[in-house]
Parts: C-alpha cells; structure tokens; sequence
C-alpha cells in the first residue's frame, strides 16, 4: 500500500519560489534594510499599499527588512547544512567502512554529542566567544548539527555495502575506489538529500531563535529572527512584525520537512 | 446431509477502478467435500493468493469482490453475512496458514499465547484451560517441551518450527476448511515433507478440508485429490488429481507438467572428454568459521535458542575437499545451513577461510594479494541467486556487462560497448537492453544479464549460486540449457550450488552432498540419484516431491530439525536424526571420513 | 540480562564523562580565559575567589585543569555565579526542579497524545481526522517554538486573560493548596507548548511506525483466526509499532530540552533554560557551563531511562537469540 505524501510538488515549487526570492532579495525590496525612513512619522506603522509589511519601531521597512533578511538567514542555514553534511558523511562513512573499533568509537562519540541539546552548545559558544560575525554563526550550527547526518549515512552505507550488487562487483575485481564511485554513492545520494534536507529544516528555526534572543545575527544587520524581536513586547500591537517573518520560516522549513518526508518514504518503499 | 464444506460459485475479484480496472479473478468455481482435498496450481501472477484471501473476506484494499460472487461455506453465503458474523467464523469455521511463517506471528507476543488468542476470542475457553489447550496442541504438532516453548517468542524457533506453530494455530479449533497459501515454499525438502505429513495427520483427526494453493504441481499431486489448475484469473482445468497429471489439457497444466517432466527425466550432463593433466581447482581440507557475537546481532541460526552464549564460532565449513576438472560440473547440494554458500563465498574469495586451501589451475587462491588477485578474479566469477539485487540499480545493463572488460584491461570505451552488446545477444537479449536499468527488465531477462556479466571477463570457472531458485519453472529450463551449452561452447567449469536437485541432475555430471559444513557424498550425478549410499542423501532424495501420492507413505522423514552450526553433534554430525544408525555408539564417537565405495563414489558414514 | 543493563549505565556514565570533558574543551576553546576573566571582576568576595581560583586551579597546567574539573564535576562543585551572586549549584539546586516539572508534564502529555494521534493517523490514513492532523502536526512542526510560545502567550494569556502571563506563580499569591493550584495555572501554557511540539514529533513517527506494521502479515494473520478489530489494532498492531518509537525515545530527549530554553525564556518560567539564557547574556560562565553540563547529563539519564523501556518492549531485543 502505498501513502504518498500529498503535495509534494507544491512543497518542491514553495521552496524554490522562498530561495529564489531570498537570492533575489536585495534587488527585489523597495528600500535599504537599514534605511529609516522618517523616524518619527513613520515609526511602527501597520501594513499598507507603500509598506505591505509594515514598518518597525527604527521605522524601517519591514518588507524589505524580511527580504534582506531572508537571503542571510537562508544563507546561514546553508552554509551550515553544508559543513553539517560534510562531517556527518565524513564520520558516518568512515565508521561504516572501517567497521570494528573504529566503527563503536566513532558513534559513542556521536551519541555522546547527541546528548547535548543543540541549542545550549550553541549558547556555550555564543557565551565563550561573544558577538559573532554571520559567517563564524554558520559554522557554528553546522558544527553542532552533523550528528544525525553521521547516523543516517552509516546506516545506509553499511546497508549498501552488504547488498548483492555490491558482492557482485567485488567479484568482477572492480578496485575500491571505482567501487565507491560507482556502486556505492548513487545509493547513497537519497540520503544524502533527506539528510541534507533535514539539516536544512533544523537550521532555519535554530538561527532564528538564537538571533530572537539578540545572540546570533544583531542588529542592525537584520534577520528573520531578530526582525521579531523588534516587536520588543508590545507583540500584540505590533503583530506585523511578527507575522511576517514567521511566515516567512513557517513556509521554509513546511516545504523542508514535507521533501524530506517523501524522499524518506520513496527510499523505504523502494527497500 | 451431505453438503460440501465449500463450495464457490462464479467468484470474481478485481483491482482498482475505472481505467486502472484489472480482473485477478473470474467465474471462478469450486466444490469442496468435507475432510477432502484439494489443490489450487498456478504460476505466479495467476491470482491464487488473491482467490485464498477472498474466500477469508480479508481482501486488502483496493481489491473488490465481484457482487455476483458466492461463498458457501457449509451451506452459508459468507459473502451476505455481517462483519461480525463472518469474524466468528474466520478461525473457527474456515481457517488459513500463510507462507511465510516469521512474517505471520506476532513478534512481540509469546507464541503460547498467539495460540491461546484463537480461543479465547472466540469464547472457547478462557485463562488457564486455554493456556493448558494451547500447550497440548504445541505438543502435538511435535514441538519439544512444550511449555516451556508457550512462553518463547517467534524469533526464538527455526522456519520449519514456526510454520508448525501457524498449523497449530490454524487447526486448533478443527475448522470445517484450511486454506494453505504455500505453506511450505519457504521450507527445506526435509522440513517441507515434516510440514506437510502434519497437515494430513492433524486433517485426518479434526476432518477438515484442505485447500493446498502452491505453484508446484508434485507437492499438489501427491496430497490433494482434486487438482485445479488457476491461468490468468480462471479456472482452466479441474479434476482428480492424478488424471489431470497423466493427461492434462488445458494450456498452462501442459505447460507446468512439462517442466517438470523435463527436469524428471533429464540426462545429465556429460564428464569432460579425457582427463588432461591436474584439474582447473583443488581444495583441500577447507574450513570456514564465523565469530558470533550475539550482541552485535549477527546472524541467527535456527535452534540456538535464549540460553546460547553470549560468542560462538559456528563452522559453516568444516574440512571440506573436493576438486574441480576443466570443463566439468560439480554439483553442490544441501539444505539451508549446510554451509554450501559460505564454501562458494570462499571460493570466490569474498569471506576469508580460517583452514585449509584453494588451488586453482596451481595458484594458491588463499594466499594471492593484490594485482595478482585481481588477475584470479577475471578467471573465477560468479552465477548470483538473484540477479536483481546483484546488479547495481542506478547502473545500465551495458555499463554493468562492459565495466568487466574495463577494469581488467581488456577493452575500454566504444570497444568495450560494443562487446558487451555482443555478450547481451549471444544470452538472447535484444540490443536496447544495454541501454536500461535492472529494474526495467523480467526476472529472466536479468538472470541472463547476470551471467553475460560473468561471462565479461573470459572466467574459466563459474560459481553458479542457485542460479535459478528465483525465476519460474519454463525459464528455469532455459536458463539450465543455456549453462550447459555455454559451458560446453566455452569449456567452462561450473561449481552448481543449489538445493533443487531436478535441476542439479540436469547440468551436472558430479555431484556433493552436504551436511552441517562437510561433504557427506559425493558421486556421479545419476549414480548418486540411482543409488544413495548416505542416509541423508537417501532422506534428501526421498523427500523432493514427485506427484506421485503413492510416494507420502513411502517416504523417508526425518525426524527433529537441523542442529545448530554452533554445536555441531559429536561423531557423525547426522547420527542424531538418521533412521539406521549403527547398534553400537560409532556413530556417535569419531566423524566418519569420507570413503570410496564403487569408482568414484564416495560416502560418509560408518556403516558399509 | 543483568549484564546489558549494566552494560548500558557503563555507557551513560561513559557518555557524561565525555559531555563534561567537552563542557571543559568548549570553555577552553573560547579565545581569552572567561573562567578566570571572571575574577577580574570585584563584586565576588574575596575568598570566593580564593577558594574557586584554589580549586579550579587557574595556574596549573592543562591538564591539572582538567582533571581538578572533573573532579569538582564529579563532586558537584560547579563554581561561583557572578550574576546571582551564589554557588552554581545552589542556583542550578533550585531552578533543576522546575525544569523538570515543566518537561515531565510536557513529555507526558505530549507522548500520550502523540501516539494516539500518530496511531490513528497510521491506522485510518483516509479519514478526516487523520488527515486533519497530520496537516497540523506538519505545520506545527514547522513553526518555531519561540514563535509558537509567543503565540499562545498572546493568545489565551494576554488577550483573553485565561492564563498568566508568566512566571512559575504569583509573587504573593497564595500557600498551600491553593498555591499548589496556582503554580498548575502557571503551568499551563509553557507544558502545553512543549506538549504540542513534542506530539508532533512522536505523531509522525507512530504514524510511519503504524502505516507498516498495519500492512504486516501477522495483522491479516491474526484477523484471520477472528480476533475482533479492537484487539488486532491494540495488541497487534500498536503494540508492535511502539518500539520505533521507543527508540526514537533517545533522540528525542535533546531536541526537547533544547526547545525548552526557549520556551521557559519567553514564558520567564523560572528553570535550567532560563537560567542559561540570562547567564549567557549576563556573561555568567561558570553558571553558563554548570547548566549544560547538568541538562546534559540529565538527558543522558533520561535516554538511559528510554532505552531500558526498550529493553523490556522488546522480546527480540530482550532475549535475542
């Protein structure tokens, strides 16, 4: 029986349309992120036609303020997805082909980092190091986020290495790097984009949330995150600021979590 | 009143809706007399299973009945019954045994209780009498010690034990019809005529019909009285049993006996003319052992049980010698367990030996590293089981068949391409095939794929590891004709593992039998299948099916269940199931060493 | 079997010494010395600072440091807490409590109500309720929980007045009972944040787990002997699709406290996350690491407490053959 997930291909399309417009971003807002427009009238003013998302209390644009603000905290998400990938393939490939010692060694280490709560290492850090540029924030997250990706690629890559076809090409003498290369990556690669996908979906609310809390991007650099701080506390008055950017990573990481949900369905029905 | 216990009356089923409307099933009829039986042939895709679930009203979703069908179950239309009228039926009334044993019990309930279920919804008996109930029936479907075996789990018992359980289960509340969907495919040849003499004898006291489903017309033949034979959704032929094997009309019957009788009767392939000089592989005294380590999940053995230590060894092969000539075939037969793969894997250098050697064409296999490994692979290549698992997915046929000639250096590129094509013709696979996935292709078709890979390198032996289990009986004939031609064409030898022996007497010209890791005969392929000297070839030979119903009682069955590799029994490793062992405790003291008895057959076994 | 236990509290107390080694490496990582940086600071007592600097030995080696941080680990001597001006471990003494008040109700309601909702959903896949809730889950999970807590808070809290508006009870309310009432008031809507998160989760892997053991053939297998419909989905079905979610159980914890911080930051209930979000502004290290390393090695504890649960669900696991 099969269950598909519904509306895959939407969620496909969402996420395209969310990074090309994050790309785009600077080009596409009508103003400057940091441009105060005038700071007395046009503080914190409600949507409009001439501000579709409002303006803060620096009476700054919202929108476009969410449009810059999406390219870095995008881009911060994949950055951080890509060393996050890196290392788990790295470790988690390792241990699947050296097997023995090296195999129960490396993933009680990965245990012992799943221990911590993500979020508190990341505080541990902030709090070591104190204001941190995007670039290092990136490195960061995806510092503390390879440990589910070194699961899920030593699972598979001791499965595929254990098939028939695998055997097979052993037995014809094909030499290991060709081995890898050939009949070993192209199974490999669902995983790799339902790894990468996941990543992707924790790094988005991980860089908000710590940017909320005014420790990872600050301002005035802006971000989906800090973008909802502005609302300061008056979050009912001013629900535009934080309407807006929460859509904007409700969407994202909606469309993350559903491709990721198909791949993983796709590559358990195929088994 | 003598109303059959079933009786089925234009039962149709069909798939999907509108467009996508397929029929599994049409006009199908049936008559089942009490305690008789009957059984349901057909080659796979022919609706059996589908025709087995719809009687139970257990379709799976997206599958209908046809209105116009009726179930008569003792003279009640189960189809006009209420959901839960025909739940009170379902076990008590009409029950079924599925094939694949492991995948029909609950994991995580002990098996005494699965059986106590039965009663207990059903309002039989309740608390202890149901306990007490469950344990007499374990009992009698010869489960050793019964209660302490009512609180194990399923994983804990071996497959033949397992499917004992779901017989238990099924009969346990003496249903007026059982539905038995394959239930010994699964199975060894031994276990398979265990299972089977279970049925019948369990039958004979509760008096329930029998409905065998099978795609294998001896085990049909030999139990069932009526045969009906199942082709593309309907019935294409009824009647006793034995008429329809003589003399069958129908198309597909044809078809089915055919292969069967071919493979019955087949010559076996003939030696190698002359015997020039040392033969192409030796092996001497080989011996294969695995580490187990329970808690790293290693692989399970049947009748290891919940008080096995923590690290065994288990000796998959155990001293084994044998040698192969040019251009012969050896055949290798056994059942699971018997450590015929481990020794193939060996052999093709995939598993390290911890004893013993390999002599191929005077290179020692065992001892070669590196590039002159390599140059040893090109020589020795592998028949896999399945060849769809062996072909890599994301890879096409013609770069799977021509990476042989690559990586050995014997073509590269277009050449290469254009050979490989070459290979796929000569296995009569058209030219566009080279360009697809595996997964685009029939069973057959890869099959053939498979050995063009193998045949890439220009071997000089074929490890040939069940090479047809997975496909059906008419491709099976020809993929069997195509091995010996090739190997006659080319000079190949071949090491033929299999546990079919229709179709090792086809394609080989010796043969070994093994037996918990060693060779316990080995001999001409038609001396062997003429005159076993071994007990266990005898039961082994004995138990394949062969239609015939006057062969059940002749039988040999073996008693108990395959030993665990762990402990092997001291002595000759078959003693404690053989119907003759000697008077004396030889047979328990001192392995029997493998002996010549006429010209080259050779026998272990203490007695003469 | 005495032996896996055993085996698996090896394992814990194995994996929360190398959570305080890399507590240490972390805080040694960062560029200047902020332990000792903190003495520069003339608010703490001198013989605080005598005794801290003494036993954390700030002139010693590396590894003198090492070893006498883990042995003031060991002993639960975390520290001095410049912002709150006492020992990390009468801070983290008082706060661990309410931490574990609020991931206890949350973990509770939030696993019940996820593998209910998650095995309806597996089980009926068609029906309205089953796709209603896998679209909510989804969205749910997608939304962040500071967000997610933001909402509620001006939600039932401050627009209709139903809940308070933070803080674990009422300055001067009352004692007592009625105390014990209050604090259940303020419990509310932070447990029931995390509740839903933590439903979320668990729902969809029931879900997955129950989608394929309801295709599984000792299902069909056991209607087929007549067991009514009821008992096939408890006893056979649920039954067996629970261990993957046990097993989940490990992975979950860490998520779940890492959402906590958040959300006890923005409903100012007074625990571990809290804390470690105030210390981290404040520039509080040695509270800073004392809070991670205590969260952390509670977690392991708590994956310990998940895998033994396993242990027994589990025949296959518990008596393997």
């Amino acid at each position: 029986m099969r269950h598909p997930v519904r509306g895959t291909t939407s969620a496909v399309i969402l996420f395209a349309a969310v990074t090309a417009v994050a790309v785009a971003g600077p080009w596409l807002a009508p103003h400057g992120p940091n441009t105060q427009l005038d700071p007395i009238a046009m503080a914190s003013l409600p949507p409009s036609l001439a501000h579709p998302f409002g303006t803060d209390t620096f009476s700054r644009d919202v929108l476009s303020r969410v449009l810059h603000g999406g390219r870095l905290s995008l881009g911060i998400a994949a950055l951080a997805v890509t060393v996050a990938l890196s290392l788990g393939t790295l470790v988690g490939s390792v241990a699947a082909r050296l097997g023995g010692i090296a195999d129960t060694l490396l993933m009680r280490l990965t245990d012992a980092a799943l221990a911590f709560p993500r979020i508190l290492v990341l505080l541990l850090l902030v709090a070591a190091s104190g204001p941190l540029d995007a670039f290092t924030f990136a490195l960061l997250i995806g510092a503390t986020g390879w440990m589910t990706t070194a699961r899920l690629v030593r699972q598979e890559t001791q499965r595929l290495l254990a098939t028939e076809h695998l055997r097979g090409a052993r037995v014809l003498g094909v030499p290991w790097p060709s081995l890898l290369r050939r009949h070993l990556l192209p199974g490999l690669l669902p995983t790799l984009a339902a790894a990468g996908t996941i990543a992707f979906a924790a790094a988005v609310p991980l860089e908000a949330g710590l940017s909320f809390l005014g420790l990872g991007v600050r301002p005035p650099q802006a971000s989906w995150g800090n973008i909802i701080t502005g609302a300061e506390s008056q979050v009912v008055r001013h629900w535009w600021m934080v309407l807006f950017p929460t859509l904007c990573i409700v969407v994202t990481v909606f469309a993350a979590n559903v491709i990721a949900e198909r791949i993983s369905t796709d590559r358990r029905a195929r088994q | 009143m003598n109303k059959p216990a079933l009786r089925v009356r234009d039962l149709g089923v069909t798939a999907g809706t509108g467009a996508d409307r397929r029929v599994l099933l049409e006009g199908l009829n049936l008559s089942l007399e009490r305690g008789s039986s009957a059984g349901l042939v057909g080659s796979s895709g022919a609706g059996k299973s589908t025709l087995g679930l719809a009687l139970m009203r257990l379709l799976p979703e997206g599958l209908a009945l046809d209105p116009r069908s009726q179930v008569e179950l003792d003279g009640v239309d189960l189809l006009a019954l209420r959901d839960g009228e025909m739940r009170e039926r379902r076990g008590r009334r009409i029950a079924m045994v599925f094939q694949e044993p492991l995948q029909a019990l609950n994991p995580s309930m002990a098996v005494g209780d699965q059986l106590a279920e039965s009663l207990i919804v059903h309002g039989i008996s309740l608390g202890r009498e149901a306990e007490e109930r469950a344990v007499e029936m374990l009992g009698k479907v010869g489960i050793a010690g019964a209660r302490a075996a009512a609180r194990r789990y399923p994983h804990e018992f071996s497959g033949g034990m397992r499917q004992r359980l779901l017989i238990a289960s099924a009969l346990l509340l003496g249903p007026d019809v059982l539905v038995a969907d394959e239930p010994t495919t699964a199975l060894d040849p031994t276990v398979q005529a265990q299972v089977l003499d279970l049925i019948d004898a369990l039958r004979a006291e509760t008096g329930t019909a029998l409905l065998l489903i099978s795609h294998d017309l001896d085990i049909v033949g030999e139990r069932c009285e009526r045969l009906l034979v199942l082709d593309g959704g309907r019935v294409v032929e009824d009647g006793p049993a034995c008429e329809v094997l003589a003399s069958p009309r129908a198309p597909a019957t044809r078809t089915l006996s055919a292969a069967r009788a071919k493979l019955a009767t087949a010559v076996p392939a003939a030696a190698p003319a002359g015997d020039d000089g040392a033969p192409l592989l030796t092996v001497r005294e080989l011996s294969v052992r695995y580490a187990l380590d329970r808690r790293r999940g290693d692989f399970q053995l049947p009748g290891a049980g919940a008080r096995a230590p923590e690290r065994a060894v288990v000796h998959a092969v155990d001293s084994v010698s044998f040698s192969i000539a040019r251009g012969e075939s050896l055949g290798l037969v056994g059942e699971s367990g018997c450590g015929k793969t481990s020794l193939a894997h060996a052999v093709l250098r995939l598993v390290p030996a911890s004893g013993g050697g390999i002599h191929f064409d005077g290179v020692d296999l065992l001892a070669s590293r590196g590039e002159a490994l390599r140059r040893l692979r090109r020589r020795v290549q592998l028949v896999p089981q399945d060849a769809g698992a062996s072909l890599t997915p994301q890879m096409t046929i013609g770069a799977l068949v021509a990476e042989g000639l690559e990586v050995h250096g014997i073509a590269t590129g277009k050449d290469a391409r254009r050979r490989a094509a070459a290979l796929l013709e000569e296995m009569g696979l058209p030219a566009r095939v080279a360009s697809v996935r595996p997964r685009e292709l029939s069973a057959g078709e890869r099959q053939r794929a498979a050995i063009a890979r193998a045949l890439s390198t220009g071997p000089e032996l074929l490890v040939c590891d069940e090479p047809v289990a997975s496909v059906d009986a008419p491709t099976r004939m020809l993929l069997l004709d195509m091995l010996d031609r090739l190997r006659i064409e080319r000079g190949l030898s071949l090491l033929f593992i299999s546990h079919d022996l229709g179709a090792v007497s086809r394609i080989t010209s010796r043969v070994a039998v093994m037996y918990l890791g060693r060779i316990v005969e080995l001999a001409p392929t038609a001396r062997l299948m003429a005159q076993p000297r071994m007990p266990y070839t005898q039961a082994l030979l004995s138990a394949v099916p062969t239609g015939d119903p006057a062969a059940v009682s002749r039988r040999i069955v073996l008693r108990g269940e395959l030993p665990s590799a762990v402990n092997p029994p001291a002595g000759c490793p078959f003693h404690p199931r053989c119907p003759h062992p000697l008077k004396d405790a030889q047979c328990a003291e001192g392995r029997p060493p493998l002996t010549e008895r006429d010209s080259g057959h050779l026998a272990a076994c203490w007695k003469q | 079997m005495i032996r896996v236990i055993l085996g698996r509290l090896g394992h814990a107390a194995l994996v929360v010494a190398l959570v305080v080694t890399a507590s240490f490496v972390l805080i040694r990582l960062a560029p200047g010395d902020p332990f000792a940086e903190v003495f520069a600071d003339d608010s703490v007592p001198a013989d605080v600072r005598q005794r801290v600097s003494a036993s954390f030995g700030f002139e010693a080696s590396i590894a003198t440091q090492y070893g006498r941080f883990m042995w003031n680990a060991a002993r639960g001597e975390l520290g001095w807490s410049v912002s709150r001006a006492a020992p990390v471990r009468r801070v983290l003494a008082r706060v661990l409590p309410n931490t574990l008040l609020l991931m206890g109700t949350a973990l509770l309601a939030g696993l019940l109500g996820g593998v209910a909702a998650g095995a309806w959903q597996g089980w009926r896949p068609g029906s309205f309720l089953a796709r209603f809730t896998d679209r909510l889950g989804l969205i749910v999970l997608s939304v962040p929980e500071f967000v997610l807590a933001l909402l509620l808070m001006l939600g039932p809290a401050l627009a209709l007045g139903l809940f308070p508006l933070g803080g674990m009870r009422d300055e001067f309310g009352p004692t007592g009972l009625a105390g014990l009432v209050d604090v259940l008031h303020h419990l509310a809507l932070p447990a029931f944040t995390l509740a839903v998160i933590i439903g979320a989760i668990v729902a969809r892997h029931q879900r997955a787990a129950m989608l394929t053991v309801r295709d599984a053939e000792f299902v069909r297998a056991a209607r087929a002997k007549g067991v009514p419909e009821g008992r096939v989905f408890l006893r056979h079905a649920l039954r067996n699709s629970l261990v993957p979610v046990l097993t989940l159980g490990g992975l979950l914890l860490p998520a779940v406290v890492g959402g906590a911080v958040l959300v006890e930051k923005i409903f100012a209930w007074p625990g571990m996350g809290l804390t470690v979000v105030d210390a981290v502004l404040a520039r509080d290290y040695h509270l800073v690491v004392g809070c991670v390393m205590v969260t952390s090695a509670c977690v392991v504890a708590g994956t310990l407490l998940a895998d033994l649960a396993l242990l027994w669900a589990d025949p296959r696991v518990r008596r393997p053959r």
